[in-house]
């Protein structure tokens, strides 16, 4: 189009902001990186999220093997089975899971045993090394495992018990045939961790293996293919109103659902620290935006002196606004694709494989809203100053005409706040942690930037009497305050972050490495009641005693505070209460607390239950399964323990410190009621050598082929591992965080150069050697560097403490002098870095230009 | 003078200023009036008010007290948009610094307020951008941006770019004051050849007194009023 047309086409203002964009072309390309930088995070996290979900809904149907599944924690009766939904026999299938130790000549260990039967897999396919791919019906693989003693292992079970292909690998009584290895599963989503790794057998060989026992907790499966055209969440809401309350439905969506819902917890604290990112980059992008109106104030005096009316130079602003913004949101775009391939590589085992990360309408919409957003509701309030611009000036030979900003408008921010606010309760998926992080980040903003101030106008009396580079620095810091304290902020702020971080993972390995030395070696579960006193005197006799034993049932919660979740049949798992309907808890009965347990309300249990009475049972919880239910001391809740209501009542809320794997328990019953009821054991033995727990766990599972045991130290290790898989993730974002502050340095620091060429000009006419000068400039950014990143290293260490003491309980705290050091070095060499690059011009400034 | 050919009527206009806590009355009831074509040059000491009685007569600020008229509409009886537009359609002004858009060539400089007013169908404004620029004899520097064009330059530019909207009045704020002499002299008779062709009357305010025996009429601006020459 020529420029003749567009003239008719496009009114003015917008041909005007295009030219001002096209003519400020480093400033528009500057404003637009510097916030695509901040959304970048966003977007790329919502990708990802977005990504993970899709793959989830299209592989639903393969992750739960069916479109609707039955799962029982005791077999079908009859009444049940008749209840279910009548599908020809290719269309069904029923499994049993448990998990049981396994061993071959050499060693031992805890596996997941899946039993499967015919037509197993009902979608999706299994991909075995030697045999091919198992899909269903029709399987010659699937028929030999399940007529032969035969069975199919994860790689890692090979290596872990030393065994290879055609060895002997003993479940319980029974020996089977190492018959092939499991090269990729179905029925699992690839996110998260495994407990223990799975082995296959043929459903009808279990019952050999010895391990169905009263009290074993063996989950029953029935899984369904419906034809295409079945409605399975009706069918799911029909089952879940005519089966018996303590049969679990779950329909293919509701799996994917709740895997989503474990991993949005942590793209929830990602986009949190994202959202630092943006903060930083709309700090960033309002001072450019403030350097150049101000730049603009003679130009726009004229546009208003010409005729233009002040809504036509909004309007021509708002457009700017608008067209750099969308600019941003393209680099962001742009960004994300670049970089999103390496998030799978950080994230390692939690994520599936193969996500599909091409470009999709919703990141752009996202982009674009975010860049949109960032641009205008930082950048609005500026145009507020153009009412009190007078283009008068502009007949004044010494006064030209000048946007003057004050901090009295601040008010005009709140607007952009509000965006925030609502940003943060979109990424954290809570009015509370969202509400909780925009004050903790206001205050922390508030305080950093008081701090700031502090320190800057400290500086020129403390450098009085310093040599005139260093008073100069000084002085230009400490009389550029806008300038001084928003760079203070994004580096302050970066820092804190990237300080915290690290510390709170610290305080965690430290709490878990404490705890490994002082913590129980193996965990022994799935003990029967007639094994006890056996267990306990093989162990004695073994000088290996029993540290703990304590008894343990499965109960669901029936009613609720009066509400009956087994007659809420519309209750579906999307929400709390329908979860909660679903779920069985582990209850288990002592009088006392444990060394890491602590009365956080309420009062100790007081004797023993008396059946006779018919008042409520004493109810103790942890203190996070309190606030799960929503339940404090006083409050009333029916178990469902296999049939046998029993009414409760919360007693007491404990503090546990789960990192110390004790046999803690979120529910405890006063002593009395489980005692007579079908039950397991759970027991602990104490510290021994890695060398006792391999000889000790071999002799155990001969002996007791049903008990199952969890070697701590290995928990710990996995425990470790997601642990610092995670603290990378967060790390890699807070530094994001720290280039998006550094970007606000150089915009603030290239800005404040071009007001800097004349006083540079002006030294060198007085005679100021270049060195002097240089000098200047480099002690001022080191001197900004520095007290922010010291800054921000302290507010980092004090809140990593604070954390410490009030959520972590007074664990020690433990701080490497390696992170603060490295930390404030490299952000003052990167802060003397950015401002070389960023004065360089104004250093070159020639004396003759003020003649 | 005839009351239909009257363009400007300042009547009894006063301004002052509050300075560091001092009321300084810049304009005290200064009467003006001038007609169709006519050219009133106004000298003055620098702090006399020149530049405060451009503002008040561009519009740009409001007087304490007293009227201007100009063709027959009182200015301090329009809103800030109403004044706005009127002084795109009735005012031209040229300035000391030139003040042209420094991302627009000469032509959008030009164009600008025709742009703005919306008065015309894009190719008459096109038109008469060019022609405007071949009368201060510039048609070679059309498409050259602020930066590209000379002193001189500038200020002719600025000079097309005011009398783009035929403006029954030109305000000129000393537009030699920043070129050489022999510059502001060529730009100063240019100035004075080009009003001839258009009806436009003029107030020049300049501190040279040669200038200003170019215009019919000299006045001086001393105590806030303005004094016959």
């Amino acid at each position: 189009m020529s420029s003749g047309s567009a003239r008719v086409f496009f009114p003015l203002w917008l041909r005007l902001a295009w030219k001002e964009c096209l003519h400020h072309r480093w400033f528009s390309l500057f404003f637009a990186l510097n916030l695509a930088l901040g959304l970048f995070g966003l977007v790329a996290i919502d990708t990802f999220k977005q990504a993970i979900q899709s793959d989830l809904q299209l592989r639903s149907k393969s992750i739960l093997t069916a479109d609707l599944s039955v799962s029982s924690i005791r077999p079908f009766t009859e009444a049940d089975q008749a209840a279910l939904p009548a599908v020809p026999s290719s269309q069904v299938t029923q499994e049993r899971n448990l998990y049981s130790m396994v061993s071959s000549p050499t060693a031992s260990r805890l596996v997941d045993v899946q039993a499967v039967a015919e037509n197993f897999p009902l979608y999706g396919e299994l991909q075995l090394r030697q045999q091919g791919s198992v899909t269903g019906a029709g399987s010659s693989a699937l028929l030999t495992l399940l007529n032969k003693p035969e069975v199919w292992v994860y790689p890692e079970v090979l290596a872990q018990l030393g065994l290879n292909l055609g060895d002997t690998l003993r479940i319980g009584q029974q020996a089977f045939v190492v018959r092939d290895v499991v090269e990729k599963d179905v029925g699992t989503s690839g996110i998260g961790f495994r407990f223990a790794p799975r082995v296959y057998i043929g459903n009808s060989w279990l019952e050999s293996t010895g391990l169905i026992q009263p009290g074993s907790r063996i989950s029953y499966y029935r899984r369904f293919r419906f034809a295409p055209q079945t409605d399975v969440e009706a069918m799911a809401q029909h089952l879940r109103g005519t089966l018996s309350p303590d049969l679990r439905v779950r329909t293919h969506q509701d799996t994917s659902q709740d895997l989503m819902r474990a991993l949005n917890q942590l793209n929830d604290y990602l986009g949190l620290v994202a959202l630092v990112a943006l903060f930083l980059a709309s700090i960033g992008a309002t001072y450019l935006f403030r350097s150049f109106l101000l730049s603009r104030s003679g130009e726009i005096a004229v546009l208003l002196s010409l005729g233009l009316s002040p809504r036509g130079v909004w309007a021509l602003y708002t457009a700017q606004l608008v067209i750099l913004g969308a600019l941003a949101a393209v680099f962001a775009l742009g960004f994300s694709q670049i970089l999103l391939p390496l998030l799978p590589v950080l994230l390692g085992d939690f994520v599936p494989t193969g996500l599909n990360l091409q470009p999709q309408l919703r990141w752009f919409v996202l982009a674009m809203a975010l860049g949109l957003g960032g641009s205008l509701f930082f950048c609005w309030p500026l145009l507020g100053y153009l009412r009190h611009l007078r283009p008068a000036a502009l007949f004044r030979e010494n006064a030209q005409p000048r946007l003057r900003f004050s901090w009295g408008s601040a008010i005009a921010y709140v607007p952009a706040l509000i965006l925030y606010g609502a940003l943060a309760v979109w990424q954290s998926n809570s009015w509370r942690v969202g509400g909780l992080v925009m004050v903790a980040f206001v205050v922390a903003a508030a305080l950093l930037g008081l701090i700031a101030w502090g320190i800057l106008k400290s500086l020129e009396p403390l450098l009085r009497r310093a040599s005139l580079s260093w008073r100069m620095a000084a002085r230009h810091l400490s009389r550029q305050p806008v300038a001084a304290i928003s760079s203070f902020l994004a580096i302050g702020l970066a820092v804190l972050l990237l300080t915290v971080i690290p510390q709170l993972r610290n305080g965690l390995l430290s709490e878990l490495d404490a705890s490994s030395g002082a913590s129980p070696s193996l965990f022994l579960f799935d003990v029967q009641d007639d094994q006890t006193e056996p267990l306990r005197a093989f162990l004695a006799q073994r000088k290996t005693p029993l540290q703990t034993l304590y008894p343990m049932v499965r109960v669901q919660i029936a009613t609720l505070k009066g509400k009956d979740l087994r007659s809420e049949v519309a209750l579906d798992s999307k929400d709390r209460e329908g979860r909660l309907k679903d779920r069985r808890h582990n209850l288990s009965t002592r009088a006392t607390l444990l060394p890491s347990e602590q009365l956080w309300a309420g009062k100790p249990f007081q004797g023993t239950y008396d059946w006779e009475s018919h008042r409520p049972a004493q109810l103790s919880l942890s203190q996070d399964f309190a606030e799960e239910l929503s339940l404090s001391v006083g409050d009333a809740l029916t178990l469902d323990l296999q049939g046998v209501e029993i009414p409760a009542q919360v007693t007491n809320v404990r503090k546990v410190r789960w990192t110390q794997f004790e046999p803690n328990f979120r529910m405890l019953i006063q002593p009395g009621v489980i005692e007579e009821a079908p039950k397991t054991w759970i027991g602990t033995v104490g510290a021994l050598s890695n060398e006792e727990k391999v000889k000790l766990q071999q002799v155990l599972v001969q002996a007791f082929p049903t008990v199952s045991i969890i070697d701590v130290s290995q928990l710990i290790a996995q425990v470790l591992n997601i642990l610092g898989q995670i603290a990378t993730i967060l790390q890699s974002m807070s530094l994001v965080v720290l280039i998006a502050g550094f970007a606000v340095l150089y915009a603030i620091a290239s800005h404040q150069a071009q007001t800097r060429v004349g006083d540079v000009a002006l030294l060198k006419v007085l005679g100021a050697p270049f060195p002097l000068i240089r000098q200047t400039l480099t002690l001022e950014f080191a001197l900004l560097s520095a007290s922010a990143s010291l800054t921000g290293v302290v507010a980092g260490l004090s809140t990593s403490w604070m954390v410490n003491l009030w959520v972590f309980e007074g664990s020690p705290w433990v701080w490497d002098l390696r992170l603060p050091v490295g930390l404030v070095a490299g952000c003052v060499v990167l802060g003397v870095g950015v401002g070389a690059l960023s004065t360089r011009q104004a250093l070159r400034a020639e004396p003759k230009s003020l003649l | 003078m005839s009351a239909s050919s009257l363009v400007l009527d300042v009547q009894d206009l006063s301004k002052g200023f509050a300075l560091g806590g001092q009321q300084i009355q810049v304009l005290q009831q200064l009467n003006l009036q001038l007609s169709q074509g006519e050219r009133v040059a106004i000298l003055g000491p620098s702090g006399s008010g020149k530049s405060t009685l451009l503002g008040l007569l561009a519009g740009l600020e409001s007087p304490d007290s007293g009227d201007i008229v100009l063709q027959g509409q009182s200015l301090s009886a329009l809103n800030q948009e109403a004044l706005t537009r009127y002084r795109a359609r009735h005012l031209g002004i040229v300035f000391q610094q030139f003040h042209l858009m420094r991302h627009l060539t000469a032509l959008e400089n030009v164009l600008l307020p025709l742009e703005i007013t919306g008065a015309a169908a894009a190719s008459s404004r096109q038109a008469r951008a060019v022609h405007l620029l071949e009368q201060v004899g510039l048609s070679h520097r059309m498409h050259h941006f602020p930066h590209q064009l000379s002193g001189g330059e500038c200020q002719r530019v600025a000079m097309a770019r005011a009398l783009s909207t035929e403006p029954p009045l030109l305000l000129a704020d000393e537009p030699s004051g920043n070129l050489d002499v022999e510059t502001g002299e060529q730009v100063m008779t240019l100035l004075f050849d080009v009003l001839k062709q258009h009806q436009s009357s003029l107030i020049l305010v300049t501190h040279n007194p040669e200038q200003a025996t170019r215009c019919d009429r000299r006045l001086s601006l001393q105590h806030g009023q303005l004094v016959a020459l």
